[in-house]
């Protein structure tokens, strides 16, 4: 069973530059993606407004593994209706946040994962160093990546054997509080 | 019963009550009933109870958007409960799709698909009157997203005269939350459909999107 997660769940295919790397979701793959009729300024003008929004602050979660990008999929669901949504995801390297000069900062997250709000980072937003990130990953034709509603399945029945509080907030039985 | 506060920008508070699958569902079906016997069309409207006033209603949603995972599922029911009762609905709906658009959190556009697909809200009036005014296709693409992925998640017909308007649309955005759409009603008719988009829509990227969605629905 574990061997079966490991393989669903493969983070080394998410990302491009090795592990770690961080994880933005992404509400619509067409903000990433765009279309055929829009140009690469469109694309960035586009995917900087809508895939890291100006807040301040932009959410990501550290992956360094199988077992953790399971747990922020279920963190980042718990935050919405259904822990069985599928999700976009925007895979980011550390490296890739370096050459785009933007800063990052640990923070607790809040979603109602623990495992997962103790990946929780905040990038601190720099408009024009967002720009850059973008333009940067879009020259490398990085792709967005889903997680379907089958594999979401299958991260559920992990946090059920965990007890994770995403599934019952109830719980006294996380692993993550061990 | 479950029940949340609300106070409103303009300094008053309200008492949001929780209701029950089966009240909300009676009471959804009681509203239906009101509306076939009135004289006039039935308009998105035209509810007759009061809910929330409109600047309650609208930090109540600002509030859901912007709340951590443990205090949603109270706001989020409380603001369905209020689209279910509140005068002004499309007035209301406005105000959701308005907040998921604007919001800077992610997820904040399945949350309003997650609304407005509930069955207590009766999206399908406020899709009919739009789309007789001519109002649909000059919505923003994001808002159209919304509203087409919540009309395929609904049980009643919102669906079978939305996502056809939206598949016959010239505009990329809103052929492809169509695709989205019918994957996810995923019934041999709606997979039916996917496959001949996957193969012969005139957009590459909708092709793509429908083959992965194929794909997804393959491996499901």
């Amino acid at each position: 069973m574990a061997a079966l997660f490991e393989e669903e769940f493969d983070a080394s295919t998410l990302a491009s530059g090795g592990h770690p790397f961080y994880v933005r979701k992404i509400d619509r793959r067409r903000h990433w993606r765009g279309d055929e009729t829009m140009s690469v300024d469109d694309r960035v003008k586009t995917a900087a407004t809508q895939v890291f929004p100006s807040d301040g602050k932009i959410s990501v979660f550290l992956v360094a593994n199988a077992y953790d990008l399971i747990r922020v999929a279920i963190g980042l669901n718990s935050v919405g209706p259904s822990l069985n949504e599928k999700l976009e995801l925007l895979c980011i390297t550390p490296d890739d946040l370096k050459h785009a000069c933007l800063q990052l900062e640990q923070s607790p997250g809040d979603t109602k994962c623990l495992h997962a709000n103790s990946l929780h980072y905040d990038i601190l937003d720099d408009r024009d160093a967002i720009d850059c990130l973008v333009r940067l990953l879009i020259s490398r034709d990085h792709k967005d990546r889903r997680l379907t509603k089958g594999k979401m399945k299958l991260a559920v029945e992990v946090a059920i054997k965990t007890g994770c509080h995403a599934i019952d907030s109830s719980a006294c039985s996380c692993q993550c509080e061990t | 019963m479950e029940a949340c506060f609300f106070t409103g920008a303009d300094g008053s508070t309200a008492l949001m009550p929780s209701e029950t699958a089966t009240d909300s569902t009676s009471a959804w079906q009681n509203r239906q009933a009101d509306r076939e016997t009135t004289a006039h069309e039935p308009t998105s409207d035209s509810s007759s109870s009061d809910g929330l006033t409109m600047d309650q209603f609208k930090g109540f949603a600002d509030a859901l958007f912007r709340a951590p995972a443990a205090k949603k599922q109270s706001l989020r029911n409380c603001v369905i409960a209020d689209l279910e009762v509140g005068r002004r609905l499309s007035d209301r709906i406005q105000i959701i799709l308005n907040i998921a658009l604007n919001t800077p959190r992610a997820g904040r556009l399945d949350e309003a698909i997650y609304i407005l697909g509930d069955r207590r809200v009766d999206l399908t009036t406020f899709l009919r009157d739009f789309l007789d005014q001519d109002r649909l296709s000059k919505m923003k693409p994001d808002e159209l997203y919304v509203l087409i992925r919540a009309a395929g998640r609904r049980a009643d017909d919102a669906k079978q005269f939305i996502i056809p308007w939206a598949l016959k649309s010239d505009n990329i955005s809103t052929r492809d939350a169509a695709v989205e759409s019918l994957a996810d009603i995923a019934s041999p008719d709606a997979v039916n459909i996917l496959h001949m988009f996957a193969r012969y829509d005139p957009s590459p990227s909708i092709r793509e999107t429908a083959r992965d969605l194929l794909d997804d629905l393959a491996e499901a």
